[in-house]
């Protein structure tokens, strides 16, 4: 079971990998991050986990989140990869970080790969890759 | 390094200008960066047509692509392939980011 309701909250259960410099976090097993249907970027992460995939040791780029009171915070990323291993899928995206996030946060860039049902009557929640035409 | 001078439209400045001052504040070489960023990310979109809303990537190293492929793990491959050091590389995506987005409703300020 790859996605499951932590309280209310719905989560997935990835790997992220730098493979530009063949990093991987977790370096074994899967690490659970929260999926957020409000943040429009791919993934999230904490600063401590984006220097343990030496994402940090790439050139970065930088840009504007609009937190949910309005204001304004930046954010570094680069490119990296998302795995999904309960569902044999994998996703390139855009990683970024900002001080003071402590979670892994999926955004919408990595979610419109997948279907997802949030059944919130059953608490079950039903993730699948998008079948490709 | 190369300087050149160009001519921007009113409005097209004030945006730049607003941008630089709100990314890089009046630290030196902001300019630079904010039109830098923003041409390599031009080039990536005009140089390969995206496919089927597939994403490709570059590596390029002190501005100048070292490799291309269609996926993360291919790019590496190339890279390790051609024994290119891959601290500091830029990495750039067929697809590229918005400079504004969202950031949801985890994100507390710090």
């Amino acid at each position: 079971m790859s996605s499951y309701f932590l309280d209310s909250t719905p989560v997935l259960e990835i790997e992220i990998r730098n493979p530009i410099m063949n990093k991987a976090f977790p370096a074994e097993g899967k690490v659970v991050a929260v999926m957020d249907t409000g943040f429009e970027g791919f993934l999230l992460v904490p600063q401590d986990i984006f220097e343990k995939l030496s994402l940090n040791q790439l050139a970065l780029d930088e840009r504007r989140l609009i937190l949910a009171d309005g204001q304004y915070t930046q954010s570094v990323g680069t490119y990296g990869e998302v795995v999904v291993p309960n569902l044999g899928v994998k996703f390139d995206g855009f990683i970024e970080t900002i001080k003071g996030v402590e979670e892994i946060v999926i955004g919408t860039d990595l979610i419109e790969n997948m279907k997802l049902i949030l059944d919130y009557c059953t608490r079950r929640i039903e993730v699948e890759a998008c079948k490709k035409p | 390094m190369g300087t050149i001078t160009i001519s921007l439209d009113d409005d097209v400045e004030k945006k730049l200008r607003d941008l630089v001052r709100r990314m890089h504040g009046s630290r030196k070489g902001g300019l630079s960066k904010v039109i830098e960023s923003a041409l390599e990310n031009y080039f990536a979109s005009v140089d390969r047509p995206i496919k089927s809303g597939e994403a490709s990537f570059k590596a390029l190293k002190e501005g100048a692509v070292v490799a291309e492929a269609n996926t993360l793990d291919d790019l590496a491959s190339i890279l390790r392939k051609k024994r290119i050091e891959p601290r500091g590389l830029r990495i750039i995506s067929s697809k590229p980011i918005r400079p504004v987005v969202h950031g949801g409703y985890r994100i507390k300020r710090s």
